[in-house]
């Protein structure tokens, strides 16, 4: 192929990678090799073992979608996202402070995990795993993690009334929702998507 | 329902069915990009495109849905064959399953319209 065909080719290259500057590096440089990869297979299949010309390369481009269809191909950015930031904070509607507590939760809990474990307590290591589980749950939305979440943290007041006074528990009670509440927020199963075409049907 | 409005009604439809048709052009077994989108621009209805369907399919991967495999090429870059992972399988799968009971849905709905019709 003569330098002319291979400049046409990596211009239209560069266009796309420009409409594609909203995407992560990793996913618009993986995008870049399916799209070469497209062009080469499309000459191949046009020229037929013949060596490819600057005419062969125009023909092929001018058949493919034009470089600035990928910027509407991938207008929402939620979708451009990394699919496991996406699931963690369904809409996008968390802030970013909040999205840090429920990490440095998330460390806690490993913390926790190597303690017991280098302790050797049984009881630690249960409520680590159980935390984990939960947290993760909570992350990902499971409804169980959530009915487990509120009967515990509802439990944790009864509880607190009982032994140590309302005002023990009240405390309690308010540190738990600060931590529930953000959580909460991160899965659209309470609080669907705002940008959602239609109102999601929530389970029964 | 004007012209516009049904135009846009399919584009809106269309959107919701490409990672399905994906999927299901997976099936058959690993295809390349090039081959694979040759092979969906065939049905126009589709109307599937290399920027409809590549940003897809690198959901799909990140998804783990589908995987990609290298493979050197003579005459240029290496090319990447797509082809479904387990979990895509059974995506697709359940897919079907849902894609057939929407249809006879549909289909009842269109009977029941046509039984109307005729008393």
């Amino acid at each position: 192929m003569d330098a002319e065909a291979n400049a046409a080719i990596r211009e239209y290259l560069d266009s796309v990678s420009r409409h594609l500057s909203a995407l992560p590096e990793a996913r618009r440089a993986e995008m870049l090799r399916d799209i070469t990869s497209h062009i080469y297979d499309a000459l191949a299949d046009r020229t037929q073992g013949r060596e490819a010309t600057l005419e062969d390369v125009q023909f092929v481009l001018a058949e493919m979608d034009p470089p600035e269809s990928y910027a509407q191909a991938c207008p929402d950015t939620a979708r451009c996202e990394p699919i496991r930031a996406d699931r963690l904070n369904r809409g996008g509607r968390i802030p970013r402070v909040l999205m840090f507590g429920l990490s440095v939760l998330g460390v806690i809990v490993v913390i926790q995990l190597v303690v017991a474990l280098a302790t050797g307590n049984l009881r630690l290591l249960i409520a680590a795993v159980g935390a984990g589980v939960l947290l993760v749950g909570l992350g990902i939305g499971n409804k169980a993690a959530y009915v487990i979440t509120i009967v515990a943290v509802a439990g944790g007041f009864i509880r607190g009334a009982e032994t140590k006074g309302l005002g023990f528990a009240i405390t309690g009670l308010v540190v738990n929702c600060l931590v529930l509440v953000p959580v909460l927020l991160s899965t659209s199963y309470f609080f669907p998507a705002r940008n959602a075409g239609s109102k999601r049907a929530r389970p029964a | 329902m004007r012209g516009s409005e049904v135009k846009a009604w399919v584009t809106q439809l269309r959107k919701g069915l490409l990672e399905y048709c994906l999927l299901t052009a997976l099936e058959g077994g690993e295809a390349y990009g090039y081959q694979l989108i040759h092979r969906l621009k065939k049905m126009e209805d589709l109307a599937i495109t290399e920027s409809t369907a590549y940003p897809i399919l690198n959901r799909l991967r990140e998804d783990g849905y589908v995987k990609v495999r290298i493979e050197p090429s003579s005459g240029g870059p290496p090319r990447r064959y797509y082809s479904l992972t387990t979990l895509g399988s059974f995506r697709v799968h359940e897919m079907h399953r849902y894609w057939d009971r929407l249809v006879g849905s549909i289909q009842t709905l269109r009977d029941m319209r046509m039984q109307q019709g005729d008393e």
